[in-house]
């Protein structure tokens, strides 16, 4: 079963319809109760929005210890945008503050580096896939992807999947640690390259 | 780097799309939803959905709803917005920025508080522009409301603000297909550091090319191209890409 963590954020209705639109039949995850009463194989955790404010609702909403449980125990799990960032350490963004840890690594601000760099990144932006991987099956080389954000995580390479160019030290783009992927770009929002990586994810077997 | 865009834009009024000449002499063109899913088929960058609708006193959630079902790409829906609150229900109901003209004119606190509560990257202002005399003239739908104002100064106090995307709209070439106003862009880009989109007046694929060589527009829109000629968003971008834009891939 394929599960989707409803925490309030806004982009899971477009993970959903996005899902729909493949063919799968997704099932919303809205509360403890709900992932306790299901076995899922896979999960996705779209997150939008403040570290501080988003690590927070995990924990009050009973959710933080269920992904880690479930992490631990092998699911697949894949985390966009803000819920990759929060795989990590800890993040900078609103006052340093702790992640789930299940990633080294933490998430801090991108430092412009070229004169038309804005912040926050956003906008379509290549992916540089360093490693092969199901995620992307060697089809999406260099494409573009939608990013929509002000921090970036800064992990070890032995995590790195993907990198964009953008910023003082590039983008960590694509992350992965044994069955928990991340990727900072939104997928739900990256038309056929977008539709056919969380299509890579959903029938990888391993 | 970030890629240049092309988006087209569509006008909901009433009941179903339009396309108009100028902001006026409306054609009806069908049910948006059906645009939407074309649009998703087409690979488009990104979409500008507008609703001018007469009675359009509140953004139309609902219709926001449904049309971005099937939109797989960052989408701007704008009309009728007025309070944090639409700007709130908009962006949970899935759209990834808000576009606000007549509220950014007439309260610049408003605007101020978007920003902070929303992020930079959620909104976007919009500037429908005609030019009489000498005279610049913001325009206001619904009603076609004319603003004799200082656009440049407007846009310099919205970008002081925080605003970082404007899309200025010419409807003196609105409908016209003969080429965007490439002067007036000039002359907002010697006062903003903002990204600019350009709008109003694609005819073909060479007056895209024209804007992204004469000018740092981050993006352009087109409606009529699109809808009247055989033309398409894939075209443009294969067209840009072949003369050396940095367009999606």
């Amino acid at each position: 079963m394929i599960g989707i963590i409803d925490l309030g954020f806004s982009n899971v209705t477009s993970v959903e319809k996005a899902l729909v639109f493949l063919g799968y039949s997704p099932a919303r995850i809205c509360s403890p109760l709900d992932w306790k009463a299901n076995t899922y194989k896979k999960i996705i955790f779209p997150g939008v929005g403040s570290f501080n404010t988003a690590y927070h609702t995990l924990i009050n909403s009973g959710f933080e210890s269920l992904i880690i449980d479930y992490c631990l125990n092998g699911g697949h799990f894949l985390g966009i945008c803000l819920g990759m960032q929060l795989l990590f350490d800890f993040g900078l963004e609103g006052g340093k503050c702790k992640g789930m840890g299940l990633v080294r690594g933490n998430v801090q601000k991108i430092y412009p580096h070229k004169k038309n760099e804005k912040i926050p990144h956003n906008g379509w932006n290549e992916v540089h896939w360093v490693v092969d991987d199901p995620l992307w099956r060697g089809t999406l080389q260099g494409k573009d992807f939608y990013f929509n954000h002000s921090y970036s995580v800064n992990t070890d390479a032995q995590y790195v999947l993907g990198n964009t160019p953008y910023g003082k030290e590039g983008i960590v783009s694509a992350i992965r640690k044994l069955n928990m992927w991340g990727t900072q770009f939104h997928p739900e929002k990256s038309q056929t390259s977008g539709l056919a990586l969380l299509k890579n994810f959903i029938e990888y077997n391993d | 780097m970030i890629k240049k865009r092309i988006i087209p834009t569509l006008s909901f009024r009433n009941n179903g799309l339009v396309k108009s000449r100028q902001f006026k002499h409306y054609r009806m063109l069908g049910d948006p939803v059906q645009a939407i899913k074309v649009y998703n088929l087409r690979d488009v960058d990104e979409l500008i959905f507008v609703d001018i609708s007469e009675n359009s006193k509140r953004p139309n959630v609902q219709l926001i709803k449904d049309i971005l079902q099937y939109a797989f790409m960052p989408i701007t829906v704008g009309g009728g917005i007025n309070s944090l609150e639409d700007i709130s229900c908009l962006l949970e109901s899935g759209a990834d920025k808000v576009c606000i003209s007549f509220k950014a004119f007439e309260n610049y606190e408003f605007i101020e508080q978007a920003v902070s509560k929303f992020g930079q990257q959620a909104i976007v202002i919009s500037i429908d522009y005609l030019e009489k005399a000498n005279d610049a003239y913001l325009v206001f739908n619904p009603g076609f409301n004319l603003c004799k104002t200082d656009i440049l100064e407007h846009v310099q106090k919205l970008s002081h603000i925080g605003v970082s995307e404007f899309v200025i709209t010419s409807i003196d070439r609105e409908g016209e297909m003969t080429g965007y106003d490439l002067d007036f862009i000039n002359k907002i880009e010697k006062i903003t550091q903002a990204g600019l989109v350009m709008n109003g007046g694609a005819g073909n694929y060479e007056h895209m090319l024209k804007a992204f060589q004469e000018t740092n527009v981050v993006g352009v829109g087109a409606a009529s191209m699109f809808h009247f000629t055989e033309q398409t968003p894939k075209g443009a971008n294969n067209y840009l890409k072949q003369n050396n834009i940095k367009v999606r891939n």
